[in-house]
């Protein structure tokens, strides 16, 4: 009888042990778990390109990120008390941004880093193809690297000012637990390139992802090459710089936009681009996940609401060559009511919506790699047959105008004209450690200059942020 | 001292004579009843601390061969007598007269995994016997046990008919995990919660039950009594044990009883009448500046409105409720098989037009001897309910007759000419709930089946292996209908809703217990347990539009806007545990226990908990220097310790997740929610100290203090963003419930033809937010805060101060300037926000009474709580608007409002189309004091005489008429204070009172 007792108990016992770990999993059935996501190529094909969505969003390039850093300048101006004043936009353009309003990029950023991480570190070769595998993490270290720049620029000193200041936390490994600290800038920067020339001694040289609307507006070899052409730059590495802003100009892919393809701003209202300068770009449209709507650059420049103005600094920075094809680019009282009110025509909108617009956001194109280079040249970067007045000379001819002396200051006015209200002129001057000064402002009260250095020159960390990590320090002066 | 000095003298005697003495001797007697003196046959005789003993003959004789004359202690008890324990000093004959015992004390009780005597019980423990449950006629199980067990709070989210309680022991424990206790029904631990579509919870198994197939309810409150149960038993345990039959000849009982069931209010709630509510309403409209009589105004109200017809919505819409229940049971059996089988069938139409519920069940208990060692058995429970409303409710909608019932105006008719329902109502946006009662179908459909087979084997004397197995099965079915007949708005579109859940758990529980008592005094028993149990969800939900009023399905729905969603979730636990007894002369008690539950709701590296308890006590009545002091029966000092488990949350959160999103038209993966793998268990540690006391065979009580303490709660709470998410659901935070719980019952009188008996509960228990994992406080959305140092549920509003007595303005408290004082402002946006009160009531309780004489029996039963608020800010809003609600009929304490200069404590001047926010919803302005006294029912009965039923050759009649909730003392501005544990609701069918009698027969 004993041994009967025994032998039951250990049936129940050897059933029960042996089943335990299966039967306390249950996947979650109607979403995908992480771990299966991202335990095939299909998967991990499919994470990837999830990873640019947020990219769109109106905390990055679908709005906040041009924006802010537009109406920091002489570019922007909010026309306070008019129409086109419902408030958004004030701590920008005011400068008085503190770590409450800081500015949103720093979740949007590191929630892709998370993405291009987690793709990453599940690359293994059992799951596909070798050079198809490349490709996505060519992709994810792009984004990666994109992210990181960013938020570099928007968090931190510049990094030909202060390299070994407080840049943002590396994170390379994304998980639950995460409490980095702040890397150095230099570090920061450090890891860009890293990533970037990975990205292009992996990448497939024809590689462009399928299925999209709009091709450039994914990774390449050329976007990889571009932005670090841009990276360099800032680096003031200026041979890196002119290196691969040659490869890029020499890639023949791109063209510069003639003035005609400018008139009237044509050219910033293509829903899919042939040809021309574009590079890489954010697409828009109404099936985005993370569609700005009327909180984006087309409903705040001159679509909608209109609260990222344009200042007459930039208007007659242009206007004082009338031929320049780039007067083009504004406009005037698009509700029609305020006839002092001018906004930029970079976001137009590509006429496929009706209460809110779609517009793309270029980040990269041909005309910046131009200014890279002819900036490095006249820095003394070395390319074979090529100066900066040559370079700076193609662009004018293809603007109407004529080109600029190849001084510090005459490259600098030339990108000012050509890339302005894409997000560029708060980090040249910062990089080029050039205070911010302005004329036109809405009233005596907004800041008309900006001396640097200064605080406000590294936005603050969010402080919903620093009160979760306690190992982040904020930026002086927040 | 004298006493002291003899108790040791006694001991050294003892002592000695023990040591002195090895020849057995013989000892006899009778044994005979106390009161009447006849004798008492079957009595059981032991030699105290020993297994030997016998049963006395019919004439209630006995004879027991004891080792010793000088120290035997024979122990005499018998069913329904008080046991008895007698020193035999020396003597050959030892008579013993038992006592009835009036209190029961030795009952035996449901307990986790098992039955114990009531004096053997350890921790903190309730329990509910069948005539209590079966006296009261209600419908379902969680009602009768309203105000009957201290600390436990059971409190009505909506009594539409068919809706299920909330039940909170010893309070609340948690924020975003579950708050209710577990049910185990005959050992099974069911389906919890609210599994039905819409806000009604009427699908937790205990609603598939028919309250008089009930045996037993035990609750086991502390963590010594519950932890066995460790993974769910956080909010204590609910241990339900059903009928079994007997053996015997078949016994069957008919019951019948028929009720009705109206609306009132006992604290002077009521809507205008229309003649108020014109009044009222040209006052606003004077005050707004406007002309009442000018039939170009915005506001035309002329006096000839009350020359037309006049309509009392509230009478309209609402009408006699009427309940109707028939059921019938048999139990019966011999020594190898016995059963239990009942079926019944219940109906209830609501107080509203077009809400009703529907409920038949079917019972199976049997039970069989295989072998002399094996036992086998089932328990099948079937049940459909069917609860009907029409539209959905619990919503301030404009059909739903709870809500516009009250809001319509008098001076709308009800009826077209042609006698059809009127919908041309533009102050009801076109809707008329009679028009919806009639067309419109709403109905909630739910079947359960549980079924368990139970296996228990006696390999050798002492030890018991058992297995029960289960299968309980609950399908739900909703479906909806809103026809454009009920719906008067241009272009009306028919809607149509179809819903399906269907859940089933399987659940095996398989101990081994091994029980026995050694050397005499030392009584022993283990128990080691496997259980495992898996869950599994499923469902459909589909919407259309624009279905044929001939053909209202989906079929004929607009095919290119049907929308469907399948539902999915499962859940499985695996537990292992051990419980260890010991007791000492039936004087001293151990019980520890220790479960180790394994749950796929947590994280991969934290699915399992151990959960564990140890809990003594000491009968200090059977101690020798108390064992012969008449006067008192029992004394016992009760102490445990223990930590239970919390699992209520919902499937998957601990796994990271990805969704899908769009970018340049191509659709790729997203991270939608973060991995936990470290989500665990949300713990309740509980310490618990009790007392319980009888004395002169009349009272019996107990006295339990508790501490309740919620550790690594489950909450949502902020990380950094580099770990790829701004927030994360965490075990964080604590939170404490701390209380003490009195129970006295005792009978006044007591003898064979008339006993008077009265009982009191009461519990006090206070809640408190420790800490939220490093936040001040967690929203719980826009007037309830979870905050550190609060209640956990706490109303935060702006706060209201009352009329300005020159203008009639509303005035808010804007701040506190240096003194303290309040600055006012007129303003409701500047008004300052403050922690204002909590519906978690500080003390709860019950009281009741009973008169027999004879076949006749009068008790009343009454239920209280006060230290809580209620805000009923919803309604009021509407309905106490200040002139803001035109369209809307107003309550008729509105009509206290501010009319000249110096009124004070009034209602603010209402001005037509009030735009001052002077009513608006989140305030302060609508926080009532929730306390109130309810008379829960008075029940008069009579069962007929034995003479009588056997000369009718029945075994039992009775007829009883009962008022269930006659009256609710109470200062609510509304139909009744009690709204949930939240303390507010909307559009919600509020408790009715009702009649009710019937006839019981057994034969």
């Amino acid at each position: 009888m004993k041994k009967y007792i025994l032998y039951t108990v250990a049936v129940i016992a050897a059933v029960t042990v042996s089943g335990c770990k299966d039967f306390l999993t249950e996947e979650p059935p109607l979403d995908q778990s992480t771990e299966i996501t991202l335990s095939t190529y299909e998967g991990l094909n499919s994470a990837t390109a999830g990873a640019y969505s947020r990219l769109a969003s109106s905390g990055w390039y679908g709005g906040e990120f041009i924006l802010l850093n537009e109406m920091k300048t002489s570019n922007g101006k909010k026309y306070i008390g008019t129409e086109y004043d419902t408030g958004r936009m004030e701590e920008w353009y005011q400068l008085n941004y503190n770590s409450q309003s800081t500015s949103s990029l720093y979740g949007s950023a590191y929630y892709v880093i998370s993405q291009a991480n987690n793709v990453i570190d599940n690359l293994t070769e059992d799951k596909g193809d070798a050079q198809d595998l490349n490709n996505l993490k060519a992709e994810c270290l792009f984004l990666r690297a994109l992210s990181y720049f960013d938020l570099v620029r928007t968090y931190a000193y510049p990094y030909s000012y202060a390299p070994e200041s407080l840049g943002v936390p590396i994170v390379l490994h994304t998980a639950s637990n995460d409490q980095s600290p702040r890397a150095t800038v230099a570090k920061v920067y450090e890891q860009i390139v890293t990533d970037l020339t990975e990205a292009e001694r992996i990448i497939d040289p024809e590689y462009r992802r399928a299925g999209g609307a709009d091709a450039r507006a994914f990774a390449s070899i050329d976007a990889i090459r571009a932005l670090l052409s841009r990276v360099y730059l800032y680096m003031e590495n200026w041979q890196g710089a002119a290196d691969y802003a040659t490869k890029v100009i020499n890639s023949g892919n791109y063209s510069l936009w003639t003035v005609e393809e400018m008139t009237d701003g044509a050219c910033y209202t293509v829903d899919v681009p042939d040809g021309g300068e574009v590079i890489f770009e954010i697409y828009g449209g109404q099936t985005n996940s993370y569609d700005p709507g009327l909180e984006g650059l087309w409903s705040l420049t001159a679509g909608s609401y209109g609260d990222a103005g344009c200042a007459q600094d930039i208007r007659n920075l242009i206007g004082s060559d009338t031929d320049d094809v780039r007067n083009d680019l504004f406009v005037n009282d698009s509700k029609g009511v305020n006839a002092s009110v001018w906004h930029t025509a970079k976001y137009a909108g590509k006429g496929i919506g009706s209460n809110v617009d779609y517009t793309n956001v270029i980040v990269l194109r041909l005309a910046e790699m131009y200014l890279n280079r002819a900036e490095a040249l006249s820095n003394g970067a070395r390319i074979d047959g090529r100066t900066a007045d040559m370079d700076l000379q193609t662009l004018a001819e293809n603007r109407g105008t004529t080109a600029p002396s190849s001084t510090p200051d005459g490259i600098f006015t030339e990108r000012q004209k050509e890339l302005n209200w894409e997000g560029h002129l708060w980090f040249d001057l910062g990089r080029q450690g050039r205070s911010m000064t302005r004329t036109d402002v809405a009233n005596s009260a907004i800041p008309s200059e900006i001396a640097f250095p200064g605080d406000l020159w590294a936005m603050p960390i969010p402080e919903s942020e620093i009160e979760v990590n306690p190992n982040l320090e904020q930026n002086p002066g927040f | 001292m004298k006493k002291v000095k003899l108790f040791f003298t006694a001991i050294m005697v003892l002592l000695a004579a023990d040591i002195a003495s090895a020849q057995s001797a013989e000892v006899n007697g009778t044994v005979r009843d106390a009161e009447t003196g006849e004798p008492v046959p079957f009595a059981s005789v032991v030699l105290h601390g020993t297994m030997t003993g016998t049963v006395t003959a019919d004439d209630g004789s006995y004879s027991i061969s004891v080792p010793s004359l000088q120290d035997a202690v024979l122990e005499f008890s018998f069913i329904g007598y008080r046991t008895v324990l007698v020193p035999v000093e020396g003597k050959s004959v030892v008579d013993c007269e038992l006592e009835v015992d009036a209190m029961a004390l030795e009952d035996v009780i449901v307990v986790a995994y098992g039955a114990t005597r009531r004096e053997d019980v350890t921790g903190a423990v309730s329990s509910v016997e069948s005539e209590t449950i079966a006296s009261v006629p209600v419908t379902s199980v969680d009602k009768m046990l309203a105000g009957k067990l201290a600390g436990v709070q059971i409190t009505t989210n909506s009594a539409q008919p068919g809706a299920a309680s909330s039940i909170r022991i010893r309070g609340t424990s948690s924020i975003n995990s579950s708050n209710e206790p577990l049910w185990v029904i005959d050992g099974i631990p069911v389906i919890n919660g609210d599994l039905a579509t819409f806000d009604t919870s009427s699908s937790s198994s205990f609603t598939a039950l028919n309250p008089n197939d009930i045996e037993s309810i035990t609750v086991l409150k502390d963590a010594a009594a519950a932890s066995v149960y460790g993974s769910r038993a956080a909010n204590g345990v609910i241990l339900v044990t059903t009928k079994s039959g007997k053996a015997g000849k078949a016994q069957f009982d008919a019951r019948v009883k028929y009720g009705v069931s109206w609306l009132q209010s006992d604290s002077g709630f009521r809507m205008m009448t229309a003649a108020e509510l014109l009044g009222y309403q040209r006052d606003a409209i004077i005050n707004a500046g406007m002309d009442p009589d000018d039939p170009t105004g915005s506001y035309y109200r002329p006096l000839s409105l009350l020359n037309g017809k006049l309509t009392n919505w509230v009478d309209h819409t609402s009408r006699l409720g009427t309940l109707q229940e028939y059921e019938i049971s048999a139990r019966g059996g011999n020594d190898r098989a016995k059963y239990f089988s009942s079926v019944s069938y219940h109906n209830n139409e609501g107080v509203y037009y077009g809400i009703g519920y529907e409920k038949i069940t079917a019972r199976v208990n049997a039970d069989y001897k295989l072998l002399r060692n094996l036992e086998t058995g089932v328990r099948i429970n079937a049940s459909y309910g069917n609860q009907e409303s029409d539209v959905p409710l619990n919503s301030l909608y404009n059909a739903s007759p709870v809500f516009a019932g009250l809001t319509m105006l008098p001076w709308v008719d009800p009826y077209n000419e042609d006698g059809t329902h009127n919908v041309n109502i533009p102050s009801n946006s076109n809707y008329n709930p009679r028009a919806t009662a009639e067309y419109d179908t709403t109905t909630e459909r739910q079947w359960h089946i549980n079924g368990s087979m139970y296996l228990r084997w006696e390999p050798v004397k002492h030890l018991v292996i058992e297995s029960r197995n289960s299968a309980e099965l609950i399908y739900n079915k909703y479906n909806m209908f809103s026809s454009v007949k009920s719906n008067g708005n241009p272009n009306p579109e028919s809607g149509r809703q179809v819903t399906w859940t269907e859940h089933l758990q399987l659940t095996t529980s398989n101990t081994i217990n091994y029980a026995n008592v050694f050397g005499g005094y030392h009584s022993f028993r283990a128990l080691v347990g496997q259980e495992a149990m898996r869950y599994n969800y499923e469902g459909l939900n589909a919407l259309g539009y624009a279905a044929q009023e001939e053909i209202p399905f989906l079929n004929s729905s607009d095919q290119s806007r049907i929308r469907a969603e399948e539902l999915l979730s499962k859940e499985t636990l695996l537990s292992y545990f051990g419980i260890v007894d010991y007791n000492y002369d039936n004087r001293y008690f151990l019980q520890a226990s220790l479960r180790a539950d394994g749950s796929s709701l947590f994280g991969k590296n934290s699915k399992w908990g151990m959960f564990w308890s140890a809990s003594a006590s000491w009968n200090i009545n059977q101690e020798k220097f108390l064992r012969n002091f008449k006067p008192l029966d029992l004394l016992k000092l009760r102490f445990s310790y223990g930590v239970n488990g919390n699992n209520g949350i919902a499937a998957y959160r601990a796994y990271g997740v990805y969704g899908t999103t769009t970018y340049n038209g191509v659709t790729g993966m997203s991270p939608s929610s973060p991995a936990n793998d470290e989500l665990s268990w949300e713990k309740n540690a509980t310490w618990n100290v009790g007392l319980d006391f009888a004395f002169f065979n009349r009272l019996r009580g107990s006295v339990d203090v508790y501490n309740r303490l919620t550790k690594d709660m489950l909450l949502t709470v902020k990380v950094p963003w580099t770990t790829g998410f701004n927030s994360n659901f965490r075990n964080v935070g604590s939170m404490k419930n701390t209380g003490v719980e009195v129970q006295i019952d005792g009978d006044i009188i007591y003898n064979s033809d008339f006993v008077w008996n009265v009982g009191f509960n009461l519990a006090y228990n206070e809640n408190e937010i420790l800490d939220l994992g490093g936040e001040d406080f967690i929203s719980g959305g826009s007037f309830v805060r979870y905050a550190v140092g609060h209640s956990r549920y706490s109303y935060y509003v702006p706060l209201y101060y009352g009329v300005n007595p020159s203008n009639g303005e509303a005035l808010w408290i804007a701040g506190k300037n240096d003194n303290g004082d309040p600055i006012l402002t007129n303003q409701y946006n500047k008004a300052m926000y403050d922690y204002v009160g909590s519906p978690d009531p500080k003390v709860i309780g019950g009281f009741n009474t009973t008169f027999s004489w004879k076949g006749l029996s009068l008790s009343a039963f009454f239920e209280y709580r006060t230290g809580c608020d209620d805000l009923i800010l919803n309604e009021q809003s509407y309905m106490n608007s200040d002139g803001a609600e035109m369209t809307l009929n107003q309550m008729a304490s509105s009509l206290n409002y501010w009319k000249k200069p110096g009124d004070n404590g009034v209602n603010p001047k209402p001005i037509a189309g009030n735009s001052t926010n002077s009513a608006a919803a989140v305030s302060s302005r609508w926080l009532e004091d929730g306390s109130y006294i309810r008379i829960k029912d008075v029940t008069l009965s009579y069962s007929l005489p034995q003479k009588a039923l056997d000369k009718m050759r029945i075994k039992g009649l009775r007829f009883y008429v009962s008022g269930l909730n006659l009256y609710c003392f109470n200062d609510v501005n509304w139909w009744d204070p009690d709204l949930g544990p939240i303390g507010y609701g909307a559009g919600t069918y509020p408790l009715t009172k009702s009649f009710v009698g019937g006839i019981e027969v057994s034969f």
